[in-house]
């Protein structure tokens, strides 16, 4: 794995899990109608943390109506459905209130949650994303220092382990300007103290 | 054999052993990230897919 802060890209050589092939195919038939970027847990798993996870959060700017009913359609042509409701004007109404989830049809695991941008986090992270170069596939992630002190914020077990996996794995090449602003912006420096033993 | 109604919790002993677990966890993912950085991708990635592969 080489991964150049500068040009913000990752050169993943990993061998692809199944979950990275779904998530590949997801964004595939994403990107052909809007940009998009991955947060929370998928990052580090696809970055070597050792668990399983149900679903990949994803985050896309605001659209209009006849923009989702494009990648509504384009998904459904390619085998998913939407396991809110078989509605697309309904779920495009979802939308604005909270995420949608995605999944092949007749397998709601693994699912793909599907977010606006709602905040200035989101948006930093939308902004800000890694490309990352995977069997010949491109995904893009939130920034590792956003993900480091998000996962810090939400706290459980599971998520000071995926920050500590980020924070050893990068620990070198982390912006730690960054990453410290951010910690101290969501009130977690206390915790970065703790991943960094 | 202790009745049911019996069975005693010492939540201090139980205490412990989260903050033991969690800690011995938070040694692994040090040493496994660790792992991950010092080895090929093809490497650490075949035996991620085993734990990944196996939901799906």
């Amino acid at each position: 794995m080489e991964y150049n802060p500068d040009k913000k890209e990752i050169s993943l050589g990993r061998i692809p899990s199944k979950l990275d092939k779904f998530v590949i195919s997801f964004t595939n038939i994403l990107n052909k109608s809007c940009d998009y970027v991955i947060v929370s847990g998928y990052v580090s798993i696809l970055l070597g943390r050792s668990r399983a996870t149900e679903d990949v959060d994803l985050l896309i700017p605001a659209l209009d109506k006849a923009k989702f009913f494009e990648i509504w359609n384009n998904l459904y042509s390619a085998d998913f459905e939407c396991l809110n409701t078989s509605d697309e004007s309904e779920a495009f109404k979802m939308l604005e209130e909270h995420a949608i989830r995605f999944a092949v049809k007749g397998k709601p695991i693994p699912n793909m949650e599907f977010k606006i941008i709602k905040n200035d986090l989101d948006k930093y992270s939308f902004d800000n994303k890694i490309k990352v170069l995977i069997d010949k596939n491109m995904l893009f992630l939130s920034p590792i220092e956003m993900q480091i002190s998000y996962k810090l914020f939400l706290g459980s077990d599971k998520d000071m382990e995926d920050a500590k996996h980020l924070y050893v794995l990068f620990s070198e090449k982390l912006n730690k300007e960054e990453l410290i602003y951010f910690a101290n912006k969501l009130k977690v420096i206390d915790k970065l103290e703790t991943i960094k033993k | 054999m202790k009745n049911i109604k019996d069975i005693e919790v010492d939540f201090d002993e139980l205490g412990d052993f989260l903050e033991k677990n969690r800690k011995e966890r938070m040694e692994f993912v040090k040493y496994w990230a660790n792992y991950v950085k010092t080895h090929p991708d093809s490497d650490w990635s075949s035996q991620q897919n085993v734990v990944i592969d196996s939901q799906m």
